[in-house]
């Protein structure tokens, strides 16, 4: 019904919202609100426990929109309010910093990662996350398609493996070897690209 | 402090995986849209699943049943008294539908790979989504509201829902097939049209797509149905190429089997064939579909069946390429030697499907790497393996076409191999081989690969004539009308046979081309429509006296060299005595063939016979000396319902 409310055929593709955002219009946004509302709070209840903050995340995520476009013009609509929620709901997790704020699953997707880098980097933490973001682009592209379904899945959408697992049809002990098995090859190319692990 | 650096790393990875992750979410979305419409959910609003321990209590129910049955009735010898109620809710009694329950498909119930064409399966799940989680129930026996049969109780219990990227399990049971439409050539006078013109065509996708509508029992679409692709399915004896020449050709003028007004005139090419020994080396690009939708067993298993077997075949000069597309195009081998047989069956092994089509974006990479290893004077081409869903892309499919035909030009062809039902593209794939200087194959099962990629490899892998066009032009001395059967979407106008700018077919090695007409003699009373002109010119009047010979004809035909770029004519006449009443064994196999695809087009032209009348088919029998006719037969016989309907 929501989405129904807000249908409105001047918008019907995502070039015609973009556009809709050029030109400053709020009707633009409530439509993107109207087809992606489902999609960014999926997303930011991986992140955040609470339906408070959920809601503001993605209130927060509307808002950066309407501040990023223009002069941002986003090649896909989509992949960019995604990477916008995303970065929404972990500002919002580092802000509460509260204990039960965090879902489980998205804590222990990041202790996976943590034991892949050496205990004290030595090097400023932003040049080295900018650099280690290097190479995930490199090592995503070389994944097959499933496996890097299964990383995306996990460390960039934070989900839990009983969900990956009944998603995809799959055991979570599946889930869990094939995590392994990504960690075992991300961990060689970060030896491969100079990082100490 | 780790967990920061990572937190901010995957914000710093391109904005694309985002993209691929959003596209993720939308699947799952959907898939849980459509589990929550067909599968009952527990109070969380989960789809609810039976448990796996549930099957083994359903065996263990069904032999109570037997035991207390065979107690009550004082064992097998005594005489049968009615079964006392159980406490077990499963009645093993065939039922039908009840109230309150809701039927589910076999394609939206777990089902078994054996028979996909089951009946429905009745009432395994309730229909409301009140019912509680399992773990929340007290006993047993309130399990069901209804009764179930011991099969779908087994089926729902105990088959786990296979592997698959949709969460409910399910795949989409709409058939969104599509074939462009065909209009059937009709009788045309020479008077007004003396000339026949078209490119020639060695695609025989729809036999292979044809023959797996009939063996899975559906109903055949007219427009699946394309009758040159049927007849160049086969083998016919024709002439080999004369020296320097790239084709042989063969031409026969008979009597037309289901019309006896007409003569069925016969034309056959026979191309080239080379010697393993002679063939260039491959530069080949493998070209693969592993979105959603290739997900299921006719579809990612059969191509990499295919491919493998393809692959096992190549040798130390191959170059091999490897490009897979979802939602991301991935460079998976870029041309490793054709002899490094691990590395390419491994990458075929680890291929998964999910995600979305983005075609276009794939399609310009494999043309990179084509060009990146190109072999000049090799074999350069793409095999893309897809059932053609291009549903992701910024480029229309004009400028889609035009790319394809742009990278033909400059020797890099395209092939295109057809998998699966359902979703499956006919219209679209035809259309790309066609621009991309290449052939168009259906694969339904290994033995089609192994036709297309290994036994007439050298048809489909070595083009020795492009742009081949035929014109036939007709002698109006001697023929009134004539009707080409078949070829509908390769007819082109009279002007295009010498323009060289005009795209024609392509033939490989060993390639033969079939093309029938059936052809009214001068003399004869049958009807065919004209057109009154104006301003005086014999239209359909009587017989013109325009030329002095008795020839019925001429075909014209116009090829290329692989690398040329200006066509070469050659002329063959067809001489008065041509005609004999008596049909060769390849005419006559190639009018059966043609008749039967007209039949199940419906085609107005069949005239009173079938090619289901026992003699015809009896005859046919007799010349099918390999096992592609003698399968063919049985499916004449099945798609025709000749001596057991099977559906």
């Amino acid at each position: 019904m929501e989405a129904m409310r807000h249908h409105n055929p001047a918008y019907a593709t995502d070039e015609a919202l973009t556009e809709g955002l050029f030109r400053r219009e709020e009707a633009a946004l409530e439509a993107v609100q109207a087809r992606y509302g489902g999609l960014m709070k999926r997303l930011v209840s991986r992140f955040l426990g609470d339906a408070r903050d959920r809601e503001e995340a993605v209130s927060d995520t509307m808002l950066r929109l309407w501040q990023a476009i223009p002069p941002h013009r986003p090649a896909s609509l989509p992949a960019f309010l995604t990477t916008l929620a995303r970065r929404a709901a972990i500002d919002r997790q580092r802000h509460n910093n509260r204990a039960g704020a965090v879902p489980e699953g998205c804590l222990t997707a990041l202790d996976e990662l943590a034991e892949l880098l050496p205990s004290d980097s030595g090097t400023e933490d932003e040049l080295m996350a900018k650099e280690l973001g290097r190479c995930l682009n490199a090592f995503l592209a070389e994944q097959p398609p499933r496996r890097r379904e299964i990383f995306l899945r996990r460390y960039y959408g934070a989900e839990p493996v009983r969900d990956m697992a009944a998603a995809m049809g799959v055991s979570t002990s599946t889930i869990e070897k094939e995590l392994k098995a990504l960690r075992h090859s991300l961990k060689k190319k970060l030896e491969s690209e100079g990082f100490a692990v | 402090m780790k967990k920061e650096i990572w937190q901010n790393a995957i914000n710093e990875t391109d904005e694309k995986w985002a993209g691929e992750y959003a596209e993720i979410l939308r699947k799952d979305a959907e898939a849980d849209a459509r589990a929550e419409s067909t599968v009952p959910v527990t109070r969380a609003g989960k789809p609810w699943k039976l448990p796996k321990w549930t099957g083994w209590a359903a065996i263990a129910a069904c032999l109570c049943l037997v035991l207390i049955t065979v107690a009550a009735t004082g064992g097998f010898n005594r005489r049968q008294v009615p079964a006392q109620p159980t406490t077990a809710q499963v009645d093993v009694q065939p039922t039908t539908q009840v109230e309150g329950t809701t039927a589910v498909r076999p394609s939206d119930a777990p089902q078994t790979s054996e028979n996909p064409t089951d009946p429905v399966v009745e009432a395994s799940v309730p229909a409301t989504s009140q019912t509680p989680a399992p773990h929340e129930m007290q006993t047993p026996d309130t399990y069901y509201e209804a009764s179930i049969t011991a099969d779908s109780y087994y089926r729902a219990a105990m088959v786990p829902p296979s592997p698959t990227y949709f969460p409910g399990g399910e795949l989409p049971v709409w058939n969104t097939e599509e074939y462009s439409h065909i209009e059937e050539n009709s009788f045309l006078s020479v008077l007004t049209s003396p000339f026949s013109t078209f490119a020639a065509d060695v695609d025989t996708a729809s036999y292979a797509n044809l023959r797996r509508l009939i063996n899975n029992g559906e109903t055949i679409p007219e427009d699946a149905v394309r009758i040159e692709e049927l007849i160049n399915y086969f083998h016919y004896d024709y002439a080999e190429p004369a020296d320097g020449e790239p084709f042989g050709v063969t031409m026969e003028l008979t009597d037309c089997p289901w019309n006896s007004e007409a003569r069925l005139l016969l034309i056959g090419l026979q191309a080239q064939k080379l010697d393993a020994e002679a063939l260039p080396a491959s530069n080949l690009v493998f070209l693969i579909d592993v979105s959603g939708s290739m997900n299921s067993p006719d579809k990612l298993p059969l191509v990499q069946r295919s491919f493998m077997t393809l692959a096992e075949n190549l040798g130390e000069d191959d170059r091999i390429t490897i490009i897979t597309y979802s939602g991301q195009e991935t460079l998976v081998l870029d041309g490793v030697s054709g002899n490094e047989q691990a590395r390419i069956m491994g990458a075929l092994e680890e291929l998964q499907a999910s995600g979305c089509t983005n075609g276009e974006q794939a399609l310009r990479m494999a043309y990179d790497a084509a060009e990146r290893h190109f072999i000049p004077g090799g074999n350069n081409r793409i095999i893309l393996a897809t059932d053609g869903d291009f549903n992701v892309g910024v480029t229309s499919e004009g400028e889609l076409a035009r790319l394809v035909q742009h990278k033909a030009q400059k020797g890099v062809f395209l092939s295109v191999l057809g998998y699966g039902m359902g979703n499956y593209k006919d219209n679209k794939m035809e259309a790309m081989a066609d621009n991309g200087n290449g052939n168009y194959y259906y694969i339904d099962d290994i033995a089609e690969a192994r036709k297309v990629l290994v036994e007439e490899a050298g048809g489909t892998l070595f083009t020795v004539a492009k742009d081949v066009k035929l014109q036939v032009e007709f002698n109006p001395a001697m023929v009134k009308g004539y009707r080409l059967i078949g070829y509908e979407n390769r007819v082109m106008s009279a002007e295009d046979f010498a323009d060289d700018t005009k795209d024609g077919g392509e033939l490989g090695a060993g390639h033969q081309v079939t093309a029938l007409y059936e052809i009214i003699p001068a003399d004869s009373d049958f009807e065919i429509p004209t057109v009154e002109s104006r301003y005086g010119q014999t239209q359909g009047g009587d017989t013109p006296t325009l030329t002095n010979t008795d020839e019925w004809l001429v075909l014209n035909i116009r090829y290329k060299e692989p690398e040329g770029i200006e066509s070469t004519l050659l002329t063959y006449p067809l001489a008065a005595d041509a005609y004999t009443p008596e049909l060769s064994a390849n005419a006559f196999w190639a009018a059966g063939i043609a008749h039967w695809g007209m039949e199940l087009r419906h085609s107005e032209y069949v005239g009173e016979m079938s090619v289901s009348e026992s003699e015809w088919i009896r005859q046919m029998e007799d010349i099918a000396a390999d096992d592609f006719r003698q399968e063919c037969i049985s499916l004449i016989r099945r798609s025709l319902r000749i001596d057991y309907p099977l559906y």
